[in-house]
């Protein structure tokens, strides 16, 4: 446990996962060509730090 | 954030999830099947049939048409589509205009021959009963309206679920999960965790369920508002048709449709007293060829009776944020793998609704320190 963090330091990482997602389903809309792959990935990201967890168990 | 805040936050974010819960998990529920509806109709009933006369030249759209009307004496016509990849025409008709949609029949015909293309039939009832439930709970637009409700409730839930995730996490890192402590813990990092990464998906996706769920309003104020004078010019019109006089060329009318919109293509024809049209007129609407504008749909209106066009008719801002909140909604414009992870988006969020369940059910520890 750590002390207090501030509430930018809180949302770094969520605001981070957050814009790839909403960039990646915009990206997916206007899809042209290879540009559908980077869509995925971006919106498909937010489910990074999930895989995680069973990985570190 | 002061404590009093946080009860305050905590008491919104309580009640506007269990107020919703129970319609999240059955909307989340339902809409897994639908998300690979395409992929669950293409494997139940795999593609046998072959155009009749596949170098044949396609027959006109009033051919189609009356092939539709014939197969169904004393119907009237109310939509006609395209399939992008066979040559296919289908015919929505109906025994009257204004029917329900659960009253309309759906045929597909052979564009090189006018003969009917078998149905895809196996599944179908329970995709569509699926869908229904999905839609409107099989309550038409009470139900849909209601749902719109529910996924108002649960935006509030998620704005509420950000602003306490600070209070949550001010001693944690991010993605922390507390292992050690007692199974609520775990789960309460847990439903934190879920809940934050997919805050953007699922904001996205309630949102546009919201805008989905206000379709029939929004066409109704698309008619009242923009098509008002085309329908008080043409009451005469109408009621000409009505009286069964002839119908104007549709081939004409979708050529000269197409011609007055060059940079688009043909999506469907709404036929006069449909939802999407006004009583007197076929509206051919017509949508981008680029990937955003192929959401995008312009009607172009030509009257039934004497075939003159009438002109375009761009959708106001509140059709369009309905058409693009079509595939936002359904995640279904970016091929297999954006479905794949729409699913997976989808069970993270069933794990969020149930997490949270748990944890209201499960007795609250003593000491609030120890959350």
């Amino acid at each position: 446990m750590k002390g207090p963090r501030p509430a930018w330091r809180i949302f770094a990482k969520p605001s981070v996962y957050a814009t790839l997602c909403l960039f990646g389903l915009v990206l997916a809309l206007v899809k042209d060509g290879p540009t559908d792959l980077l869509a995925i990935v971006c919106v498909g990201a937010c489910l990074f730090p999930i895989v995680m967890i069973f990985f570190k168990r | 954030m002061q404590a009093k805040t946080v009860k305050a936050w905590s008491f919104i974010h309580k009640w506007t999830s269990l107020a919703c819960t129970v319609f999240l998990l059955m909307l989340c529920l339902t809409g897994l099947p639908l998300i690979f509806h395409d992929e669950i109709d293409a494997a139940l009933n795999p593609p046998s049939w072959q155009p009749e006369n596949p170098s044949a030249a396609r027959l006109s759209f009033d051919q189609i048409l009356n092939a539709a009307l014939n197969e169904h004496k004393g119907a009237v016509p109310l939509y006609m589509s395209f399939d992008i990849d066979r040559p296919v025409v289908n015919v929505t008709t109906g025994p009257w205009v204004g029917v329900p949609d659960t009253q309309m029949t759906f045929r597909s015909f052979d564009a090189t021959s006018g003969t009917v293309v078998p149905a895809a039939d196996r599944g179908e009832t329970v995709m569509e009963f699926i869908y229904q439930l999905h839609v409107d709970m099989l309550l038409g637009l009470p139900g849909m309206l209601f749902l719109g409700f529910v996924g108002f409730l649960f935006v509030l839930a998620i704005v509420s679920g950000v602003v306490l995730y600070a209070p949550f996490m001010k001693r944690l890192d991010f993605a922390a999960v507390r292992s050690t402590g007692s199974t609520r813990l775990k789960w309460l990092d847990l439903h934190n965790l879920l809940g934050i990464v997919t805050t953007a998906w699922v904001l996205v996706v309630g949102l546009t369920g919201i805008i989905n769920t206000l379709e029939t309003p929004i066409l109704e104020a698309w008619k009242a508002q923009d098509l008002k004078d085309l329908i008080a010019e043409n009451q005469a019109t109408a009621a000409a048709q009505r009286q069964g006089l002839p119908r104007a060329s549709l081939d004409a009318a979708i050529r000269q449709a197409v011609a007055a919109v060059p940079n688009m293509t043909l999506q469907f024809v709404a036929f006069p007293g449909s939802s999407y049209s006004t009583s007197a007129h076929y509206a051919i609407f017509l949508h981008g060829k680029t990937p955003v504008t192929q959401h995008i749909v312009t009607p172009v209106l030509v009257n039934a009776a004497t075939g003159d066009f009438v002109g375009l008719r761009e959708m106001p801002w509140y059709s369009k944020a309905l058409s693009l909140s079509r595939p936002l909604h359904f995640g279904d414009y970016a091929g297999l793998p954006l479905k794949l992870i729409w699913a997976a988006l989808d069970i993270v969020t069933i794990i969020v609704l149930g997490s949270g369940l748990y944890l209201w059910l499960c007795k609250r520890p003593s000491n609030p320190r120890s959350r």
